[in-house]
């Protein structure tokens, strides 16, 4: 490798290992929906994030009551919506998934 | 007695204060409740026209996206048989998409991707005679604007079958298991084991997903090259034919005839975890070698391209939170192409047939050192024949997918500093070509035993929002 490659690579690494907190993952989120959630609710991920608009995600996020909202969105995922699992790792995301599709988003569906 | 008396009638008339206190304590309540339900209904209101306020001023324009990549290419070949080589230590290069996304009324929607991909220092225009229109974005040139990706969607139903129509400059690049290499979250439409190509076509898709969790078949014909014809005013000779052939007739001494194909792309099944994909393609009129006079690039014949791709996005079921993070592919595919007599394909005989087929193997696990970084690890092997039609790869050293032999890669994806909208990757492409590299559309040239290594070391850094 070329001394501009060397560099270029030593530096590219060592700026990558620079991290932050973590995120959430609207794209995970929408994942997570599909792995867990699409066959359960019998309902495509769009469908459910679009039951609610923002604002009422946003506030359910808010009041602690996003389980209930998910559960009101979709009764068959109420044991997923109430395990310590959805609380700990999945709500974030599927926060983020919802609030990003949710009915005026004005997200637009890929083809 | 008289104590009893006045007892009674202070308490009587403490009652009756304690009655008219409670009676205009009512009232105020009954006041408040009336202000807050006119509140809430306010409210109510207010949030209404607050979805709608937002809901149009989301949909009620185009929305843009932007996706701007910088990245340096340390490029390598090395022909072992002839003992020569070539280099480039620095590639330097900048490509933006500029992406559009518009979503009138429910069911309609357009998406579009105009896009500038050149080296630092380019040519105003570059013309390399092999650099097509089904490439023009996806390989380094210059710093002209083209599109790269438009076409809407119209979705219904037809007695109960979700049905969606297409036209336009599909989304055909980057598809399918290609997406993890060009640190793309979503992929293009295509496989990209056998297709990746910026084409126009026309697509209808059928959504099976009430059968079986998410499979859905698309039907797309298209157009991938537009033959001989008159330029823009017709011929020099006065003709005056814009856009048609004098005669009617294919040039007799070229054979440019228009490239055609008909692709089947699908989802047999995707429950989120597991994805198989399969598609198949026929090109028609696809370019090859008339053997009367050796004319190449002549309609020769017909190819056909299988494939059929799994996927599993997430080992085992809550296993581990790396287990869950770890995606895992296998593809196959098979290439047949079947010249007409008098021609060949890939030095066929005249009139005969070239087959050659493809394995492609990938994982990708969390990096372990940052919050989203991925580590991607791929294999590829390709016979003799082996002929895909993906010459828009963007890989600077040509198709590692197209390799005829075997390819190596291996990619870290991450964040730049942490930020999600700063994708950056550090990629590795170790290619051995056994037979004539396969780099771009040349059905007449027939592949040869070869050795030759090429390597492409890309650093690239994105800002996309």
């Amino acid at each position: 490798m070329t001394t501009f490659g060397k560099l270029t690579t030593s530096a590219l690494l060592g700026l990558g290992l620079l991290t932050s907190s973590l995120y959430a993952d609207a794209d995970k989120g929408q994942r997570l929906y599909q792995k867990k959630l699409k066959t359960t609710c019998g309902m495509t991920g769009a469908v459910f994030a679009a039951k609610h608009t923002q604002m009422e995600w946003e506030e359910a996020k808010e009041s602690g009551t996003l389980a209930e909202m998910m559960t009101e969105a979709c009764p068959e995922g109420k044991s997923f919506f109430e395990s310590d699992k959805f609380k700990s790792k999945f709500e974030e995301h599927l926060y983020d998934f919802v609030h990003d599709f949710a009915s005026d988003s004005g997200n637009i569906p890929s083809c | 007695m008289r104590k009893t008396l006045l007892s009674t009638a202070v308490l009587s008339l403490f009652a009756g204060a304690l009655a008219a206190d409670d009676a205009s304590m009512q009232a105020e309540i009954d006041a408040l409740m009336q202000k807050v339900q006119k509140l809430e209904q306010q409210q109510k209101r207010t949030n209404k026209k607050l979805s709608q306020v937002n809901a149009q001023s989301a949909n009620d324009n185009v929305k843009f996206g932007l996706d701007f990549r910088n990245a340096v290419d340390v490029i390598d070949y090395r022909n072992n048989d002839a003992d020569t080589y070539a280099t480039n230590p620095s590639l330097l290069t900048s490509r933006l998409y500029l992406t559009m996304g518009a979503a009138p009324t429910e069911g309609l929607t357009f998406q579009g991707k105009l896009a500038v991909y050149s080296t630092w220092g380019s040519h105003l225009y570059v013309t390399d005679p092999a650099l097509k229109d089904w490439a023009a974005s996806s390989k380094a040139s210059d710093t002209v604007m083209r599109i790269k990706e438009a076409y809407f969607v119209y979705s219904d139903e037809l007695g109960g079958q979700p049905v969606s129509v297409s036209v336009g400059r599909r989304p055909s690049t980057n598809g399918f298991l290609a997406n993890y290499r060009e640190n793309e979250t979503d992929p293009g439409s295509p496989l990209a084991h056998i297709t990746n190509m910026e084409v126009n076509g026309a697509m209808v898709r059928l959504d099976w997903s009430r059968f079986l969790d998410g499979a859905y078949t698309k039907f797309v014909c298209g157009r991938a090259h537009s033959g001989e014809m008159q330029d823009v005013y017709g011929d020099v000779s006065g003709a005056r034919m814009p856009y048609a052939l004098s005669g009617g007739d294919v040039n007799t001494t070229l054979e440019d005839t228009s490239v055609d194909f008909f692709v089947m792309p699908g989802n047999a099944y995707d429950d989120g975890q597991y994805q198989v994909m399969y598609q198949w393609a026929h090109i028609f009129n696809t370019k090859g070698m008339k053997l009367d006079g050796n004319i190449p690039k002549a309609a020769s014949g017909s190819a056909d391209l299988f494939s059929v791709g799994l996927k599993v996005s997430g080992i085992g079921e809550e296993i581990s939170d790396f287990l869950d993070e770890t995606t895992l592919f296998v593809s196959g595919a098979y290439t047949h192409y079947d010249a007409k007599n008098g021609y060949t394909l890939l030095g066929s005989a005249d009139g005969g047939s070239r087959s050659g087929s493809s394995v492609w193997a990938g994982i990708i696990i969390p990096d372990m050192l940052t919050d989203s970084g991925r580590l991607g690890f791929e294999y590829n092997h390709g016979s003799k024949y082996w002929t895909p039609m993906n010459w828009a790869e963007d890989t600077a050293i040509g198709s590692k997918l197209a390799v005829r032999g075997n390819a190596y890669e291996a990619y870290w994806n991450f964040d730049l500093f942490g930020v999600k909208y700063l994708p950056s990757q550090i990629r590795y492409t170790y290619v051995q070509h056994d037979y004539t590299p396969n780099i771009n559309c040349a059905g007449w040239v027939a592949p040869v035993k070869t050795d030759i290594t090429a390597t492409d070391l890309r650093l690239a850094v994105t800002y996309r929002y």
